[in-house]
């Protein structure tokens, strides 16, 4: 399954948006401010719908809320199942995207043979997943409660249960790295608490002290074929970034204390376990705020990429803080992933874009009236264009110089009047 | 001893590294003076100026190693050669994996085994030559045999380490001039 092109409209500066996805690798270049975190943002909307509940509002409350829409095509084994979404949204603190109420239709013609579009919620979908004997009825009951939902609806719905279930799956797989997650390891804590028979420890999103907790945790799995395959990426015998890693544990005990209404008092043992993780460089121990941006960025996002089981990635500037020898191995461990499932990455380097197939490369664009625009790169050539780069490939150089040379900024005939891609 | 030597990417020159480790003592010679390309259009275009600049450097010797690819091997070979025929190189040589530098790695059945912790012994082509995508060829062996991830830019050299210089020049003719190449320096 994958995605196979999308359509934003009115988010951000994607005021009206449609392009085709690649089903391994898209990689999108252009200028600074022409939307390609906004794409990025957008497509995490999909994730959102899926993991919070929202429900339909026929109207916006207020003037702060913005209607957005989504449309997204999935190809389930050369299937098309459509997704259309309305969106209620605001802009929240840290720039996060809140979604007030939606509209979530589905068109389901080349599953069911019915060319009718049917009403059912993402989380409606993952939750069916969570809840198992009520499997399908639950869903209908959702539906039914629905006034505009018709018998004929039900029926749809009974018979694209399956391959329903697959997007949402698909979707809840979706993860985003960006360049600043795992950037300034000095932030990073130099020890963290875990409570024994817990497996996460606090620490929120994927901040550094959440990384090192997902690190001890798979170090600590009874599987351990996932942590050796990624050690054995980062480690001596592949990348070098460090000779080892090691956990010290000091095992704590405290007591909890609460007091109940009556003045009852309640005591709890908690045994603790204080995890202090070293990294073995050169002979040296180094904490984790001991290490470079470099290293800690990679050995983050390598840990994601290896050990989370996710059907889509997306990756921002992956080339952050990264000298070009291990960028070149990043790169090739991204296109090795990318045959299994379905990667975007954004990119400003040149030399990252030296090392992937031109097949796979868009470009964004922003022009004031029209938004972000996102175009294949040799899908938008003339025949001529093509010919000149594919010469220039076989005989003269790389894409990224190519690009850096401004010779693929031929959409418009005037660059002065707008950005060079 | 120091030789130059021009690829396409990293994880060439470490095979190749692997292998002439095979072939000679390691102490004896390093891959330091290197040019790598990061594709095929630009190693064509800089092969001469590059191989002058390794001579300025001090290389006696040369090794050119560029992926056949969808090239004709015959204009590759003729191109290459040219670039670099009349520079005073005691010796050099141009090395054309067929199709790319993978096929040289599914030779060795055992050594794929061993690097990935096989319980089975995988089959490989007895022809790896004529693969058209080795990477892809090697890659679906490693999934299939052993459920594991194969990364060109990790396992290719930790493969090349592993594996029987013997199969190697047997299986693929284009590297079957390489180890007299190497003795021949080192003599
Ligand atoms: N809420 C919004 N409504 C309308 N436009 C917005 C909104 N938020 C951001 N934008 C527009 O989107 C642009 C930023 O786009 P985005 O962050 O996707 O750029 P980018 O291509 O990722 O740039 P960079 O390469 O610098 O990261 C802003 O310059 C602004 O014009
Ligand atoms: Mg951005």
């Amino acid at each position: 399954m994958f995605i196979k092109k999308m359509q934003f409209k009115n988010y951000k500066s994607c005021l009206d948006t449609t392009f085709k996805l690649d089903p391994n690798l898209s990689v999108l270049i252009g200028p600074n401010s022409s939307g390609k975190t906004n794409v990025l943002t957008a497509m995490l909307l999909l994730h959102k719908l899926l993991q919070e509940r929202h429900f339909p509002q026929e109207e916006a409350d207020d003037q702060y809320t913005v209607q957005c829409k989504i449309k997204v095509w999935f190809d389930l084994n050369g299937k098309e199942i459509i997704f259309s979404a309305g969106l209620n949204t605001y802009v929240a603190e840290e720039n996060r995207d809140v979604i007030v109420s939606s509209k979530q239709r589905w068109y389901l013609k080349d599953i069911t043979g019915d060319s009718k579009w049917i009403t059912v919620p993402l989380w409606v979908l993952l939750e069916m997943k969570s809840r198992s004997g009520l499997q399908i009825r639950w869903p209908i009951h959702f539906l039914r409660r629905s006034k505009k939902t018709t018998e004929a609806d039900v029926k749809i719905f009974n018979k694209a249960f399956g391959p329903l279930s697959y997007v949402a799956e698909y979707i809840s797989g979706m993860k985003y790295y960006s360049a600043s997650q795992f950037t300034n390891p000095s932030r990073c804590p130099i020890s963290f608490e875990i409570e024994v028979g817990r497996k996460r420890s606090r620490g929120s999103g994927r901040s550094p002290m959440r990384f090192l907790s997902d690190l001890y945790n798979q170090s600590k799995d009874k599987d351990k074929s996932k942590y050796n395959d990624y050690f054995e990426v980062i480690g001596p015998s592949g990348m070098r970034l460090v000779d080892d890693i090691i956990f010290k544990e000091i095992t704590t005990s405290s007591t909890e204390v609460s007091v109940r209404s009556g003045g009852k008092i309640h005591k709890r043992k908690l045994k603790k376990i204080l995890v202090v993780p070293k990294f073995k460089i050169d002979k040296h121990k180094l904490s984790p705020n001991q290490l470079s941006e470099g290293t800690f960025k990679t050995i983050a996002l390598l840990f994601y990429l290896m050990t989370e089981i996710g059907s889509i990635l997306l990756i921002e500037e992956p080339e952050v803080c990264i000298h070009h020898g291990l960028l070149s191995s990043i790169i090739e461990l991204i296109k090795s992933y990318s045959r299994g499932k379905q990667i975007i990455v954004s990119t400003h380097s040149d030399f990252v874009l030296d090392k992937v197939n031109v097949e796979s490369v868009y470009k964004v664009t922003k022009k004031a009236n029209e938004g972000t625009k996102v175009s294949h790169l040799t899908k938008s050539m003339t025949k001529k264009e093509l010919a000149a780069l594919r010469h220039y490939l076989n005989n003269e150089g790389n894409l990224g110089e190519y690009w850096r040379q401004g010779a693929l900024d031929t959409s418009y005939g005037n660059w002065n009047n707008s950005r060079r891609v | 001893m120091e030789i130059g030597i021009i690829a396409e990417e990293y994880s060439d020159l470490d095979v190749l590294h692997e292998l002439t480790a095979k072939i000679v003592d390691v102490r004896r010679f390093s891959f330091g003076r290197k040019f790598i390309a990061h594709g095929c259009g630009k190693l064509r275009k800089k092969c001469r100026v590059w191989a002058e600049i390794l001579i300025k450097k001090g290389c006696r010797h040369l090794i050119v190693l560029h992926d056949l690819d969808n090239n004709s091997q015959d204009e590759l070979r003729t191109f290459l050669n040219r670039s670099v025929a009349d520079l005073n190189f005691s010796g050099y040589i141009i090395l054309i994996p067929k199709h790319e530098i993978e096929a040289w790695l599914l030779v060795d059945a055992n050594a794929l085994k061993k690097v990935f912790g096989m319980s089975k012994m995988p089959s490989v082509p007895s022809s790896p030559e004529l693969i058209l995508e080795p990477k892809e060829k090697l890659e679906e062996i490693v999934r299939k045999y052993s459920g594991k991830q194969y990364f060109n830019s990790i396992h290719n050299r930790i493969i090349a380490n592993r594996l029987e210089i013997r199969l190697l020049k047997r299986k693929c003719l284009s590297f079957a001039d390489y180890p007299s190449f190497i003795n021949r320096i080192f003599s």
